[in-house]
């Protein structure tokens, strides 16, 4: 079975009529929008209701546990209402809707310094939620990963986790993060030399990191 | 396996770990809280201006573009040409002084680690790790400039100061020099505001403020916080003489945080998703909360029944409210429970830093020897050597503390830490 087929990733795949994908939006999300824009409460419920979930997966990709998600959630759709009026209908909903959960996920990083108990404990010492999908071993892959990518500048570490953890291609990292392309493939280049320089150094990643180089 | 394939496979590790241990999103919740937002009118779509509006505002626009700033974020660039991006910590090995491009001018003393975590048009964020910086902030009526010192937050609008942080001693210092700064941080309770000429020294561990004023009238405050209007003097004259930390943790009082600053959150305000309301108040930083969250719960059964990591966080924000009694209590029930754990081998440095600040140098010297033994290369290591020879050196055994503090210098003679080592070998 392919690592990376359905079953594994809980992601949806293919774009659908709802969302998903980079490509322009469909005609029922045009009215979504217009309703956004009214201010329209039947339609913001509606929207709220196709895409909550989505955007909590993606801030959860980017945050982690962070015990102010629910915040950072509600915000993103604050968000969404006060700028509706600048959607222009070039990428679908969902995607334009992602973007604005990825740039408060960016300022939610950069403030997060903030945290300055961090100062004191050791990162594998943080309280860490336990999995009920997967084992130990990937558990401790998983951390290890997560722990590295969050030492990395901002922007490469959401490039990285939109690409490598969420599975986007180059383009759409690009529509979501509104940059371009190879803005996108210099941060990936950048943070991926970052990342390995860090986990060529850590237990839990040297037997991964090492089978790179095999051919 | 090529490159692409490895990190695919690490996200997929990611992916299956996040899915398993997300807490559920509350969308009933989520949508009437939305719902209320957009029918209280918080939240208002931008409509279509009308022709006249819309000129008006366009030449507004060009007014402000002409008489405003740059809209870009600041740049900087270090002086003597070392490259320097936003993130990147910057080791200093003598003094290096980074020049922004309103004018703004911060120097680090050697052994200083910290970064540039962002920038914006009217200021930046800065984070020093340990050691001094030096920051000379151009002040315009915009400007927002913060300084995270370790756990100290400082909000600076244009001023001249210098300000440090030891995470060993876990010591912090803050000296005006022109203007005034809002501190935030452990002991200092709320929020204050520091004037210059002030002087004010923090010591975590033993949870003391010390202020300085130009008089050189110097008082001790015993973690009071004042409002940011009160003089600072005059404040420090009427406070408390320091009390054990057991009873310090109940006799003083967190004072009410400025309105419009950061507050407290009301226990039960918070959102749950899986993770308790202590744990999360302590995660924003906010100590002395979590800890009046902890004494409203069974603090015996929480002893019991929190895992390892639970209990070490448990430990260190009660450890940084002052409630020494309740750090060394959870410690303990960790190393009971959990002995084996990685946890358990942090306690011990933990457990040693507790009798440290205490004044109780043998059983500091006997936490730290044990951790060093258990965690030769832990992540507190340096900082348990350190505070061994000094805890040696103090409690009278000043052979062996000058012995250590030879090889450690051999080790590391320009460290963060090297001048006060040296101190104990050369009194």
């Amino acid at each position: 079975m392919s690592a990376r087929s359905a079953t594994l990733r809980l992601v949806p795949g293919p774009p659908s009529s709802e969302g998903g994908g980079a490509g322009p939006a469909s005609l029922s999300e045009r009215a979504l929008v217009e309703g956004l824009k009214a201010g329209d409460p039947s339609i913001c419920d509606r929207v709220y209701r196709l895409y909550a979930r989505e955007v909590w997966r993606m801030l959860y990709r980017l945050l982690g546990d962070d015990p102010e998600l629910d915040d950072l959630h509600h915000e993103v759709f604050v968000q969404a209402l006060r700028s509706a009026h600048r959607f222009r209908g070039d990428a679908k909903l969902k995607t334009w809707l992602i973007g604005i959960a990825v740039n408060c996920a960016r300022g939610k990083i950069r403030s997060r310094s903030r945290r300055r108990w961090l100062r004191f404990m050791a990162p594998e010492d943080l309280p860490e939620p336990r999995s009920r999908t997967c084992d130990d071993d990937t558990a401790l892959t998983a951390r290890a990963v997560f722990e590295l990518v969050a030492r990395l500048p901002t922007d490469e570490r959401i490039a990285f986790t939109l690409r490598y953890v969420e599975g986007m291609s180059n383009a759409e990292v690009a529509v979501v993060m509104e940059c371009s392309p190879g803005t996108v493939k210099r941060r990936l280049a950048k943070g991926s030399a970052r990342f390995f320089t860090l986990a060529e150094g850590h237990p839990a990643l040297a037997a991964l990191c090492e089978n790179r180089r095999k051919p | 396996m090529s490159v692409e394939r490895t990190l695919e496979r690490m996200g997929e590790a990611v992916v299956r770990h996040q899915d398993g241990a997300r807490p559920e999103l509350d969308e009933e919740r989520g949508l009437a809280r939305f719902r209320a937002a957009v029918d209280a009118g918080v939240v208002r779509p931008k409509r279509r201006p009308g022709l006249m509006a819309a000129s008006l505002a366009a030449a507004a626009l060009i007014v402000l573009a002409v008489m405003s700033w740059p809209r870009a974020a600041l740049t900087f660039a270090v002086e003597g040409g070392h490259e320097m991006a936003v993130a990147e910590w910057l080791d200093a090995r003598d003094i290096t002084t980074v020049r922004f491009s309103d004018g703004t001018r911060i120097s680090a003393l050697v052994g200083s680690r910290w970064r540039v975590n962002n920038t914006t048009p009217v200021g930046a964020t800065l984070q020093l790790e340990r050691g001094e910086l030096t920051a000379d902030v151009r002040s315009r009526g915009s400007s927002r400039w913060l300084v995270d010192a370790g756990p100290f937050s400082i909000r600076v609008t244009g001023t001249r100061f210098a300000t440090s942080w030891d995470p060993v001693g876990e010591v912090f210092e803050l000296q005006m020099h022109e203007g005034s700064v809002v501190l935030a941080g452990p002991v200092v309770g709320g929020q204050r505001e520091v004037r210059a000429p002030e002087h004010l020294r923090i010591d975590v561990g033993t949870q003391r403020l010390s202020v300085v004023s130009d008089s050189a009238v110097s008082s001790e405050t015993d973690g009071e916080a004042e409002t940011p209007s009160a003089e600072p003097s005059a404040a420090a004259a009427t406070s408390d003489k320091p009390q054990p930390s057991d009873a310090r943790a109940t006799a003083t009082g967190s004072a009410e945080p400025k309105p419009g600053t950061e507050t407290a959150a009301a226990p039960g305000s918070l959102p749950e998703a899986g993770v308790p309301e202590w744990m999360m108040l302590a995660q924003s930083g906010k100590h002395k909360e979590a800890l009046a969250a902890v004494r409203e719960m069974d603090a015996a059964t929480l002893l019991a029944s929190e895992s390892p990591a639970g209990l070490l966080l448990l430990a260190q924000t009660a450890r940084l409210a002052g409630d020494h009694g309740l750090a060394t209590r959870a410690l303990s029930s960790l190393a009971a429970r959990f002995p084996d754990s990685v946890q358990a081998k942090t306690a011990l440095f933990l457990k040693g830093k507790l009798h440290f600040d205490q004044g109780r140098y043998d059983q500091a010297v006997a936490e730290m020897s044990r951790y060093l033994g258990a965690t030769p290369g832990g992540a507190f290591s340096g900082e348990a050597q350190v505070l061994l020879i000094v805890a040696l050196h103090r409690g009278g055994r000043v052979a062996e503390a000058q012995a250590l503090a030879g090889k450690y210098l051999e080790s590391h003679p320009d460290g963060p830490h090297a001048a006060r080592i040296r101190s104990i070998v050369s009194p």
